[in-house]
């Protein structure tokens, strides 16, 4: 008969190896207040983008208005165009890396203050997907770079 | 017969275990990701230290070693102290994952607490820097 395996303990199942102190909840509710100082740090920094992405694309306008048909305006406004689509796009992933910064923040915060397990669970759920954005984020910038230097060299030679 | 004569309270008592958090398997899960992620950070943000450092000694003439060493001394401290933090939090947390040890991993959070610590008094310092310089500024563009 072949052997499953199916039998074997689940050893990550085993209630307390490891188990939560009041040091560790101490340190959990100092790293929930500065996350939150943060996200809100994240949220102010994101309204500033967003003020200065909608006057450039109100100046810009503007200065077609002021120059009339100008062939190096229309390739700027192009440009604009593209460039605040590259903004907006930062600002997304900038909203949700946020966004699970202050959900892991208040979270981790209430799961301490009120020992609440759901929140607990729910605090690290989030800052794994505020580490793996940020991770796939870098990665992604890392080969753009790497791919330009790159390109760059083979132009040269 | 069914017995329902039980306490609103039970299993609440001091002793029982709803009365501390517990580290389930997902919890666990989560953990891991994020110590991977972090030695991944870690790792990248002393190799880009390093990269300081080399394009530092390499871009200099003799002349200016001096001050662009002590810069680099400054500036190195300020980018190699949080990575450390971040470093030890994310070695120590797996670590204590792997060896099922609670003090290795109360050691990771620390260590976690300290980065934070670290960044937001160094962001705290960045904004107030920031608020002192435009409104000098402002008080200059007054007076011209």
């Amino acid at each position: 008969m072949e052997y499953s395996g199916a039998d074997l303990p689940d050893t990550a199942n085993i209630p307390g190896d490891i188990h939560t102190t009041p040091s560790m909840r101490q340190n959990w509710y100092a790293i929930s207040r500065w996350s939150l100082f943060f996200a809100i740090m994240g949220f102010v920094l994101i309204g500033l983008m967003l003020l200065g992405v909608s006057q450039i694309s109100k100046m810009l306008p503007m200065m077609a208005y002021a120059l009339g048909e100008n062939p190096i305006l229309d390739a700027m406004t192009a440009m604009g165009a593209v460039f605040v689509g590259i903004i907006v796009l930062i600002l997304a992933v900038q909203i949700l890396i946020n966004f699970w910064q202050f959900q892991f923040a208040t979270q981790l915060k209430r799961s301490v203050t009120y020992t609440d397990q759901e929140s607990f669970e729910q605090s690290w759920m989030n800052y794994r997907n505020l580490f793996r954005a940020v991770g796939i984020v870098t990665v992604l910038f890392l080969a753009l770079v790497i791919g330009l230097i790159a390109f760059a060299y083979s132009l040269s030679r | 017969m069914e017995e329902n004569n039980q306490p609103l309270d039970s299993g609440l008592s001091a002793a029982g275990p709803l009365e501390r958090l517990q580290v389930t398997p997902n919890i666990k899960n989560y953990w891991r990701e994020i110590s991977n992620w972090g030695l991944f950070f870690a790792i990248l943000g002393f190799t880009s230290l390093g990269l300081m450092v080399l394009s530092t000694f390499a871009g200099e003439r003799r002349g200016d070693l001096a001050g662009s060493v002590i810069s680099l001394l400054i500036s190195g401290a300020v980018v190699f102290i949080p990575y450390w933090f971040l470093f030890q939090f994310a070695r120590q947390l797996k670590q204590g994952l792997d060896t099922a040890s609670t003090e290795t991993v109360d050691a990771g959070f620390s260590y976690l607490r300290r980065f934070y610590q670290f960044i937001g008094v160094l962001a705290i310092i960045y904004i107030g820097l920031f608020i002192v310089l435009l409104v000098s500024f402002i008080s200059l563009q007054g007076r011209i």
